[in-house]
């Protein structure tokens, strides 16, 4: 027992120190990168980054891959309001007039990172009027509860189900062919939109419906162009211009863009919403697509009618050039939280031969000295 | 031929560097009454817990009743009553309660002799033991040892922090219960004058080794006109 | 004899026990009473909206009560045992001493367990009122955690306490510190819900350094 404490203490005091002593040593001596902003530019044709030095002492600078300089009007939809308060706004761009209003109803900008999807959420959704009485969108007073046998209308206020709405919700859902449970949902019941789509949601075999508060009544619709992708993540996009109403990723990793209609187009996008952080900033030519990760960003340039991909780029980030000690001293490093999920559970990382080898070697010699030491306290 | 209780041999123990003896040798046969008699730090507490099964000697054997007593059985701590120095109990008890506890776990455990030595006491029932005097509280010790009915009492420097009453009121005890149960008791002290009228053999320690190791009345004989104390003074040196 | 060890451990805990009874249903209740006045003024659909778009499971303020709870209970219990090395007269006792030992322990886990179960029962009574199950559970399944904080302070504070050299107390309670950061690591909801067996087979364990201290003491270790 005493032997068998002994391991125990030792090894929660091992895992203690490779877990806490490198994290202090990141503290005091990480040294944060911040990649150059980055966007396709409808005027020059080509991926343009943000020149972040010249920029904060002067004007704005963007330089394009071929090392050209440029000022702000080479981004003309993403500083539209700065152009447009200077009189500088173009009336026409690639032969096609366009408007102040039109690039402003047309602006769009959705991230979504890792940590937001790779964490436990309550299958619990708020639901929203979609047309609300008023011009604005209100607090929800419903919710939807996801349980096995069916999704379930509830009224928050009373904590009770809402029989009514969830018997209309069941028929119109298996009218449409939804085989429950409901796999995965995506919203955004927040009033700080302009109009609610309500929640995309997949049943157990991965069919796509779309379901919604439409004047107090549930209504529910099924895509069965989606039907085959074998859908992993749904995002809700309730962008101004309803140029999409979601965008889905399907088992390869490859996003498409469902449109209102019901159509589906593929992209050649590849993001996992689990690892990758996602950027999109859209206009009324393009939208720029950023996927990036710890090693670095790949950019897609995808033409805003159709989503084909126009151009695209990598970025590498540098290489860390500085001695890390740790690798020195421990075998691994131990973390129990992660920048990209909201899970704390251990996680073995920067495995290092050499300190491994310094270790065993340090060990054999407190060893040594601690049998040297017993040996000569009774001589 | 009487019986061995208590029997070690070889028995060498260091703290650190220090050695506190080397070589001790000592039986103590049943229904004798043996004091182990030392200075301050010279090893009587050590005894005590190695006896106890409280210390992991350097080397040597020590048994009781034939146990080794790094792992006496739960049956024969039965039948060892223990006093720690300082008459240790669980003082957060009253004395009724501390009664209730310890009854539980001696099968033969005499309540009269409790509570006689209680009924002197003159306490409140419910009256904890934190709050009671040193005399008062080496009574209850008292009481519980003799309760238990033990065929070995073990007492380490029963008359610390005693004034003379308490002192005689436990020698009196002491002696008494081991003549007529024909009980062992193996105690250590450094108040000399108290033993003499009790113990029937001496183990006199100094620093690293036994002194004596005789029946009182043949190492008295030995010193004709000198008390125990003087013996021991004699034999151990002034300071 | 096994009633009189518990009525032993009850003697010296009971104190405490009506003490901490007290505070956590002060306490609780007050949160309680937080809540309920959200509910009147605004409606629980304001409770719902906050479990759901939030990182938060609204009872925040108990989060260290377990804790404290655990802690003191294992100082109430065992500190009488090491001082003046009272263990000697608790081991001395013909009881098999591991089994004497467990039996300790044993009472202050399941003492420290009933205590957590009624505030767990109480705080799920109430947030039933107001929400449905599922975020009802999402709530108690975060406050989980807290509570097996609570029972590894308890087994390590005890551990620390019956370990006779101070070195090695102090190295305990080392370990401890550096554990409970690893408890209360991340606030998010369920963040520690696969973790969480793992964890409980962990803190369990954490009662071999209770049995390597008695062992040391046995043997007479000191600084």
């Amino acid at each position: 027992m005493k032997t068998a404490g002994r391991i125990f203490l030792g090894l929660s005091a091992a895992v203690l120190i490779l877990w806490l002593v490198p994290w202090l040593y990141n503290l005091a001596t990480l040294k944060s990168y911040s990649p150059p902003f980055t966007l396709y530019s409808p005027v020059v044709h080509d991926f343009t980054y943000l020149d972040r030095e010249e920029g904060a002492k002067k004007s704005l600078r963007f330089i394009d891959r071929e090392g050209n300089v440029y000022g702000d009007e080479v981004q003309p939809f993403f500083y539209a309001s700065l152009l447009h308060s200077r009189g500088e706004f173009p009336d026409s761009l690639d032969g096609r007039a366009i408007t102040y209003k039109e690039a402003e109803d047309n602006s769009l900008v959705m991230t979504s990172r890792p940590r937001e999807v790779a964490k436990r959420n309550p299958p619990v959704y708020l639901l929203m009027e979609s047309v609300p009485v008023r011009m604005e969108l209100q607090d929800p007073e419903d919710a939807l509860v996801i349980r096995k046998d069916g999704i379930k209308v509830w009224n928050m206020a009373s904590n009770k189900m809402l029989e009514d709405k969830t018997a209309d919700l069941a028929s119109q859902l298996s009218s449409c062919g939804f085989v429950h449970p409901a796999k995965l949902l995506a919203g955004n019941p927040s009033h700080r939109k302009e109009y609610d789509e309500g929640y995309l949601v997949t049943d157990s075999k991965d069919q796509l419906f779309q379901v919604k508060q439409v004047d107090g009544k549930m209504t529910a619709r099924s895509f069965p162009q989606a039907s085959g992708l074998g859908i992993k993540h749904l995002i809700i996009t309730e962008f101004k211009n309803h140029a999409t109403l979601g965008y889905l990723i399907d088992r390869d990793d490859r996003m498409h863009m469902l449109r209102p209609d019901g159509s589906v187009v593929a992209t050649d996008v590849i993001f996992d919403p689990v690892k990758d952080n996602l950027l999109v900033v859209g206009d009324l030519f393009h939208y720029t697509v950023k996927v990036s990760d710890d090693d670095g960003e790949k950019f897609y340039a995808l033409d805003s009618s159709d989503f084909s991909t126009v151009d695209s780029m990598d970025r590498a980030y540098p290489l860390e050039d500085e001695v890390n000690l740790c690798e020195y001293i421990f075998p691994c490093r131990i973390r129990f939280v992660s920048s990209d999920d909201g899970y704390v559970k251990p996680r073995i990382q920067d495995l290092s031969l050499k300190g491994l080898l310094a270790d065993l070697i340090i060990l054999a010699g407190i060893i040594l000295t601690i049998r040297k030491k017993k040996a000569s306290q009774y001589q | 031929m009487s019986e061995t209780v208590i029997s070690c041999k070889h028995l060498t123990h260091y703290y650190g560097k220090r050695k506190i003896y080397e070589d001790l040798n000592f039986d103590v046969m049943k229904g004798s009454i043996v004091g182990l008699l030392g200075k301050n730090g010279t090893g009587k507490t050590t005894t005590i817990n190695i006896l106890m099964g409280y210390l992991k000697p350097k080397s040597g054997d020590c048994t009781i009743f034939g146990e080794d007593v790094q792992r006496i059985s739960p049956a024969t701590r039965a039948r060892i009553a223990l006093l720690l120095e300082g008459h240790v109990q669980f003082s957060y008890m009253s004395i009724e309660q501390i009664e209730r506890y310890y009854s539980a776990f001696y099968p033969g455990w005499n309540r009269e002799a409790y509570y006689d030595l209680m009924d002197k006491l003159k306490v409140a029932p419910g009256q904890k033991i934190s709050r009671m005097s040193n005399g008062q509280r080496s009574q209850v010790a008292l009481g519980l040892i003799l309760a238990q009915n033990a065929d070995l009492l073990v007492l380490d420097d029963f008359s610390l922090g005693l004034d003379p009453g308490y002192r005689r009121l436990f020698c009196e005890y002491l002696r008494d219960y081991a003549r007529e149960g024909g009980k062992t008791v193996f105690l250590t002290s450094h108040i000399i004058q108290d033993l003499e009228k009790i113990v029937d053999e001496c183990i006199i320690m100094d620093y690293g080794n036994i002194l004596v190791q005789e029946k009182t009345e043949s190492l008295m004989a030995r010193y004709p006109g000198l008390s125990l104390e003087d013996i021991f003074i004699d034999l151990t040196g002034k300071y | 004899m096994d009633k009189m060890i518990i009525y032993k451990e009850w003697i010296k805990t009971r104190g405490f026990l009506l003490g901490a009874l007290v505070v956590l249903t002060v306490l609780t209740a007050y949160t309680i009473l937080n809540l309920s006045k959200i509910v009147e003024l605004q409606g629980a659909d304001v409770l719902w909206s906050t479990l759901i778009m939030k990182d938060t499971v609204l009872i925040e303020s108990l989060r260290y009560l377990p804790v404290a709870v655990g802690c003191l209970l294992a100082v109430f219990q065992f500190f009488p045992e090491i001082t003046r090395k009272r263990l000697k007269l608790t081991l001395h006792l013909p009881y098999p001493q591991g089994k004497m030992i467990f039996m300790m322990y044993a009472y202050g886990i399941i003492a420290f367990l009933a205590i957590c179960s009624l505030q767990a029962a109480i705080l799920t009574l109430f947030l039933r009122k107001w929400l449905v199950a599922e975020l009802a559970g999402r709530v108690m399944r975060t406050a989980m955690v807290w509570y097996l904080a609570g029972l590894a302070a308890y087994l390590f504070t005890a551990s620390a306490l019956l370990e006779p050299t101070w070195k090695r107390g102090v190295f305990i309670l080392a370990v401890t510190l550096g554990v409970m950061y690893l408890l209360f690591l991340s606030p998010v909801p369920e963040a520690y819900n696969g973790f969480l067996p793992w964890l409980v087979i962990y803190v369990l364990g954490i009662q071999l350094l209770i049995y390597c201290g008695v062992s040391r003491f046995k043997e007479g270790l000191q600084d």
